[in-house]
């Protein structure tokens, strides 16, 4: 059986640039895969060709079996892929409860006709609508602010916003894009727990993070990538051990000293 | 087409071209820097050959003169407008659509002040040329085509030495890539964006004088030179100064030259065509093509 | 609270807004027993009939952040397609009226590859397009009429009907006013709507959340283009008379200027605009030869009054004369960032 998401020799380059080069990656279903690397080794890249946001230069790229390799981001979306955003991209202008009825827009059917005639089906639609969008807000713990507009939102809050955009279509693979940048450590833990609580739900994940934390605690298996190319994958602790990976991070220096530390 | 008739046609795209360069720039300038697309350019145009006119009739000048009269004149007029009213708005944080619809009021005004102050009569710009045409080969060409043509190209030259070797021309470059950092480097930017609109006006305003001077000046003379010089711009990219000048010029030519080929109504809509085709295909337009050639 | 059609939203609640439309209605509606001067049932019902474009355009730009200065063109259409239908054809009004709509949709879908442009790109791309057909009314004498017009347009008529006098045309403006009022009132919080709103505050979340950005930019155009196209027939069957100088690109930009000036992203404001744009130099007319010279000056300091315009100014006088707390934590209208609707910094494209 297949993986739900296989990546082959995917690349990007922009003009000069390699960002992602010739990575090939197959993430099982149910799985929390998380993506790793140091700043620049091309992991929002990566997403983003995931997502479709971004065009590959070359490479493939399968899911559930099918060739989605040049698919439009709203395409790959239509099929369960979901994101959320490094710097976060909500609509900053609208409520909560808004930002999450956008998410659920594929699961929609009315359009404008219905609209303007309010046919039986556009209400029950925007009923339903609605419902899914309060059980997501409650899944992440927002639905307290449901009627808030996006922009009075705390940070740490906004965050999980984004989160329950991109779930509530139920989608069958999640893409976080550090999910836990500016997070402390209570809000980052329990970032942890909502993780674990999605993918019991039977969502894919994966996780680019620089929070090493996080990553540790919730992925079943690690890529790391460095200046766009595979360097290393395998289970946490394996890639915890591993030198090259150590030595991508800190360098040569950084890894005597850490030898030196834990001596 | 005899030698002699491509000649005549050529040396009177490249004038009017010179003079849609001038507009051209002033509109590039003012939004690489702003954003803000200046509907009022074309009064400004107006202003400088107003002034031109008038003081040619207070003192007999030769055109030298009056063409600094209209440009200078021209610059202050636009340093007042940007000054006293656009930086007020900006004061007030409206968002840049705002300004933008706020130019388009101001060319309403300018354009209706002209109209009190000069009346609805066109007036005609004095014969300051000799009457002899030059010879060019075989061909006869009237002396205020070359006359423009030579300042017109002077003032774009001046201009780049300006922009590349002053340190204001390279403060308000600076300002143009990137505000923030500009600012953060002790660039004052309400004076660079003043010195922006009073160089689009000094263009401006000098261009009024060349176009009077070909034509007539007239309350209502900018406007359709303006939206000319706008297409030219766009054309060339926006934002780019090589952009503008050549824009113009290629305007200029094709409009000329087009104008005894395509004799049909529809003249103008081949150049809307051809503009939204160009934006379509490259919205940074000849500057965009030639970037991304390299 | 409030609801989401208005920059009022916010501030009031809905019971208070709808009770201002009511009165609003009311008033309207009386007016041209009033006042029943020609000239003032005449000039109130061109004033509707461009609050009806103004509408259309703040679908346009107030809601999915889509700059188009081309609104005109589609008024033309729809007015030169009515009055040829019922002139040429000799159909009734009510085939025209639908005509009018549907050629005006026709026509906005060559606007489709442009939908791609961003900002003041896209607005002169639609400034070019009003300009072309604005040509095509001028040359095309054979079927316009050209410089000389178009003349005899009936007044419409509904089944037996025929609305001939004044105040029956105007009445019958105001029903097209409404009818454009509540379908965009509905289309606003309604999944296309919220489509619209998510593509002019972040394409590209709208487009990770499946949104296919390209046809509902297109969608947005076509709607807009049917409500102009029969703003246009109204106008038609109202001046009996066409003549392309009442489409130039001109009178796009000032069916801009009554968005900009009522404020964008509020209904109510389209239609608050509509009417300054359209009443002002009437009443300017006093002036004389200043008419202008004041009507630009005026334009210059309404937009000084930001992006919410008159009619988040009313809102404002409204809230201290009901001695209503502004509520802080209320979401006000969607605000087109100022790059989404003028495009980003050159320098940085």
């Amino acid at each position: 059986m297949t993986a739900l998401l296989v990546l082959d020799r995917l690349t990007r380059r922009f003009s000069g640039v390699t960002a992602v080069d010739s990575v090939s990656m197959n993430v099982e279903a149910g799985e929390i895969r998380g993506l790793i690397g140091p700043n620049g080794a091309g992991k929002t890249t990566t997403l983003n060709l995931i997502s479709g946001l971004t065009a590959s230069t070359s490479g493939r790229m399968t899911f559930v079996e099918q060739d989605v390799t040049g698919e439009p981001a709203h395409r790959l979306a239509e099929r369960g892929i979901r994101r959320t955003f490094q710097n976060l991209k909500l609509f900053i202008e609208l409520t909560v409860l808004q930002n999450v009825m956008i998410g659920l827009h594929t699961n929609g059917k009315s359009g404008v006709l219905e609209a303007i005639l309010a046919t039986g089906k556009q209400r029950r639609e925007e009923q339903m609508m609605h419902r899914d969008s309060l059980t997501a807000l409650e899944t992440v713990g927002l639905v307290d602010q449901a009627d808030r507009p996006a922009s009075a939102l705390a940070y740490g809050h906004r965050r999980l916003l984004e989160i329950a955009r991109a779930i509530v279509a139920r989608p069958m693979l999640l893409l976080l894009d550090e999910p836990a940048a500016g997070l402390n450590p209570a809000e980052a833990e329990a970032l942890v727990a909502l993780i674990r609580r999605i993918n019991a739900q039977g969502v894919t994940m994966v996780l680019v993070e620089h929070h090493m934390d996080v990553i540790m605690a919730a992925c079943s298996r690690i890529t790391v990538l460095n200046y766009g190319q595979k360097l290393a994958e395998g289970t946490p602790a394996e890639i915890r051990a591993n030198e090259s990976v150590i030595e991508a991070y800190l360098g040569r220096a950084g890894f005597e000293e850490r030898i030196a530390a834990y001596a | 087409m005899s030698g002699s008739q491509f000649i005549e046609l050529f040396v009177g795209g490249l004038a009017i071209g010179c003079i849609y360069s001038l507009i051209a720039l002033g509109f590039t300038m003012i939004i690489r820097a702003t954003g803000v697309l200046h509907f009022a350019q074309g009064e400004v145009v107006m202003l400088g050959a107003m002034f031109g006119v008038t003081a040619h009739r207070l003192l007999p000048l030769p055109f030298i003169a009056l063409l600094v009269a209209g440009m200078v004149f021209g610059g202050l007029a636009a340093v007042a407008i940007e000054l006293g009213i656009y930086r007020t708005l900006r004061v007030r944080r409206v968002p840049l659509m705002n300004i933008i619809i706020a130019t388009v009021g101001m060319s309403i005004l300018l354009q209706n002040t002209g109209q009190l102050v000069w009346g609805s009569e066109p007036i005609a710009y004095p014969k300051l040329f000799a009457t002899d045409a030059y010879s060019i080969g075989p061909a006869r060409v009237a002396p205020q085509l070359v006359w423009i043509i030579v300042l017109g190209i002077l003032v774009m030259v001046l201009l780049q030495l300006f922009l590349a070797f002053t340190r204001t021309g390279r403060a308000m470059q600076a300002a143009a890539q990137s505000p923030e950092t500009a600012q953060l480097m002790g660039i004052n930017l309400t004076r660079i964006t003043a010195y922006t609109y009073g160089i689009g006006g000094v263009l401006g305003g000098g261009a009024g004088v060349l176009l009077g001077s070909l034509f007539y000046a007239s309350f209502s003379m900018g406007f359709l030179p303006a939206m000319k010089a706008f297409v030219a711009a766009t054309l060339g990219g926006l934002g780019s100064i090589g952009g503008a000048m050549a824009g113009g010029i290629l305007f200029g030519l094709i409009e000329t030259f087009a104008a005894i080929s395509i004799s049909t109504s529809y003249k103008d809509a081949v150049g809307m065509i051809l503009l939204i085709l160009i934006l379509l295909a490259c919205p940074e337009g000849l500057a965009g093509l030639v970037r991304h050639g390299r | 609270m409030g609801d989401n059609a208005s920059v009022f939203k916010s501030e009031f609640p809905s019971a208070y807004l709808w009770i201002a439309r009511i009165v609003c209605l009311a008033i309207f509606i009386v007016l041209p027993f009033v006042y029943p001067q020609k000239y003032v049932v005449h000039i109130v019902s061109l004033a509707m009939i461009f609050a009806i474009a103004a509408l259309a355009l703040q679908l346009l730009l107030g809601f999915t952040g889509l700059l188009s200065i081309g609104q005109a063109a589609f008024l033309g259409i729809g007015a030169y397609t009515s009055a040829i239908v019922t002139t040429t054809y000799k159909l009734p009004f009510e085939i025209a009226f639908i005509t009018a709509g549907s050629l005006a949709a026709l026509a906005s879908l060559t606007l489709v590859p442009i939908t791609r442009l961003r900002g003041v790109y896209l607005g002169i791309a639609t400034l070019g397009f009003s300009i072309i057909v604005h040509l095509v009314f001028l040359n095309e004498e054979w079927l316009t009429g050209g410089s000389f017009g178009l003349l005899n347009i009936p007044s419409p008529s509904l089944g037996p009907w025929i609305l001939k006098s004044e105040t029956a045309d105007y009445l019958f403006c105001l029903a097209v006013l409404v009818a454009a009022f509540i379908t965009l009132h509905r289309l606003l919080p309604s999944r296309f709507g919220r489509a619209l709103q998510a593509i002019m505050l972040d394409e590209d979340a709208a487009r990770a959340s499946g949104i296919n950005v390209t046809y509902y930019k297109s969608q947005a155009f076509v709607v807009a283009a049917v409500i102009t196209g029969l703003a246009g027939s109204l106008f038609a069957h109202h001046t009996h008379y066409l003549n392309p100088n009442d489409f130039t690109f001109w009178k796009s930009i000032e069916v801009l200027l009554m968005v900009a000036v009522g404020g964008i992203g509020s209904l109510a404001g389209a239609i608050v605009g509509a009417f300054v744009i359209t009443l002002l130099p009437e009443y300017l007319r006093v002036l004389d030869e200043y008419r202008m010279v004041i009507f630009g000056a005026m334009l210059i300091a309404f937009m000084g009054l930001g992006h919410r315009g008159l009619a988040g100014l009313s809102a404002a006088v409204a809230m201290r004369l009901l001695r209503l707390r502004p509520q802080s934590d209320v979401p006000s209208s969607p605000t087109p960032k100022a790059d989404a609707v003028a495009g980003p910094r050159w320098s940085r494209q």
